[in-house]
């Protein structure tokens, strides 16, 4: 079948499309900042929370890990807002908590596991050398925790910046949404689609590599 | 016959939550699970296939090959799912030269980015095996396609069971993106419903809790395979 190609039109378009990529950066950058805030708590909450407090982080961690993001968003973006009684909110907020969320179940989970990796020798080590509960926690549990979980986190680092695409659904003006945008007023859906798919491979690419080397790096040590 | 009717007034914004417009219109949410069942089983069946080909492709194969197969696996897992959704849907008519309908779009997106995916686990599957394995299935007259049908991917899928099994569960979630092209799934589904009597709250909580109980057994199913499967 012949396709009348017009990039001429789509290539001019380009500069416009990248200017979306400030809140694709923004939106992943808070997100990454909220969801491992609320992950941490969650997995203290999990690990040494009473046990109504690790029944019901529990089910938020299941629920988020095992809807689809799509759902989550448009859940915050137009069901919340009905039952507070507030209007809508601004479609960045509503992406931000909805990522935030949604990278917190499963954060909490790395975070969790990245604890309780580390060998119960090290805690009866730091009991032994007369160190109180929070103490062995601050000084030796959470800096071995850390080297374990940089790697998964980096993981999800990138699944967090090609997930911000999803936030163009409620019309966050990021890399996606810019790219729909253009093309349904020029009509070049393929030429447009083509070009937004190359800016996130040459956006994600190096941070997929960079993800490997600090795998490769942690697992030398 | 009794009709069950729960009201109650969530206090925040004085909103009275309904579900039972929901529940009588559970028929369309009820098609739209059988649409993603479809995009999710067939999606499912491309990317293993597709998966088990490019790992021992990439394993046995020249290096020529491998090299050609790691830029796939690049734009795989570098670009999101909704951008190879979108381009599938318009670049497919075009490749191929006749109409496609939006599920067969939407089944060999995600199976094009999921396959991706899939053929690191089994790749990983396949160099975690010790190398015994292969002299011992040479050492008794196997060729490759012998030594890798019957010692080494039966090992390497049972090891790479749990990732397997997340990794399913993300495509399945991910099947609710096609309903942007327009497959009347789930998501959809539940949309239309939302468009046809508001309700949005209601609405959305029981298809993302439909979403849950889609994707829970696949966990359940993974986590009994590896425990029966498994050889220590």
């Amino acid at each position: 079948m012949g396709y009348n190609w017009q990039w001429d039109i789509a290539l001019e378009w380009i500069p416009w499309i990248l200017v979306g990529i400030g809140n694709t950066i923004l939106l992943a950058i808070t997100s990454m900042v909220t969801g491992l805030a609320l992950g941490v708590i969650v997995a203290m909450a999990r690990i040494s929370g009473p046990a109504w407090l690790r029944r019901l982080t529990m089910v938020y961690t299941e629920f988020f890990r095992n809807t689809p993001l799509l759902i989550q968003l448009v859940w915050v973006f137009y069901a919340i807002p009905i039952i507070t009684g507030n209007i809508t909110p601004a479609a960045f907020l509503a992406a931000w908590v909805a990522l935030s969320l949604n990278l917190g179940a499963f954060l909490g989970e790395v975070v969790r596991a990245g604890v309780t990796a580390v060998g119960k020798g090290q805690w009866d080590a730091g009991r032994a050398l007369g160190m109180s509960q929070s103490q062995v926690y601050r000084r030796i549990v959470l800096p071995i925790a850390t080297i374990y979980v940089i790697p998964p986190i980096a993981t999800y680092w990138v699944s967090l910046f090609r997930d911000t695409s999803l936030a163009s659904v409620i019309s966050v003006s990021e890399l996606f949404f810019r790219a729909r945008w253009a093309a349904t007023i020029t009509f070049q859906f393929l030429e447009l689609y083509i070009i937004v798919g190359v800016i996130y491979f040459l956006a994600t690419y190096p941070q997929a590599r960079a993800a490997d080397f600090i795998h490769r790096r942690v697992r030398l040590n | 016959m009794i009709v069950m009717k729960q009201f109650w007034v969530l206090a925040a914004g004085g909103y009275n939550v309904d579900f039972s417009g929901v529940f009588d219109l559970a028929p369309f949410l009820v098609s739209g699970i059988k649409i993603t069942l479809l995009v999710a089983a067939g999606s499912f069946t491309l990317a293993v296939a597709l998966g088990l080909f490019v790992a021992v492709a990439r394993v046995a194969g020249p290096r020529l090959i491998d090299q050609f197969l790691t830029i796939y696996v690049d734009i795989g897992r570098s670009v999101p799912d909704i951008v190879i959704i979108f381009l599938t849907f318009f670049l497919l008519p075009v490749a191929i030269g006749t109409d496609v309908d939006p599920v067969q779009a939407g089944i060999v997106a995600l199976g094009f980015g999921s396959g991706a995916a899939f053929s690191e686990l089994f790749r990983g599957g396949i160099y975690s095996l010790d190398r015994g394995q292969w002299l011992a299935g040479r050492a008794i007259g196997m060729s490759t396609p012998q030594l890798y049908r019957r010692v080494i991917l039966p090992q390497a899928i049972v090891r790479m069971l749990p990732p397997l099994g997340s990794q399913t569960i993300s495509l399945m979630k991910a099947t609710a993106l096609v309903s942007l092209i327009g497959v009347a799934d789930l998501m959809w589904q539940g949309e239309a419903v939302t468009m046809w009597m508001s309700r949005r709250f209601e609405t959305y909580t029981v298809v993302a809790v439909l979403y849950f109980l889609l994707t829970t057994p696949i966990a359940v199913l993974f986590n009994i395979m590896h425990s029966k499967l498994r050889v220590e």
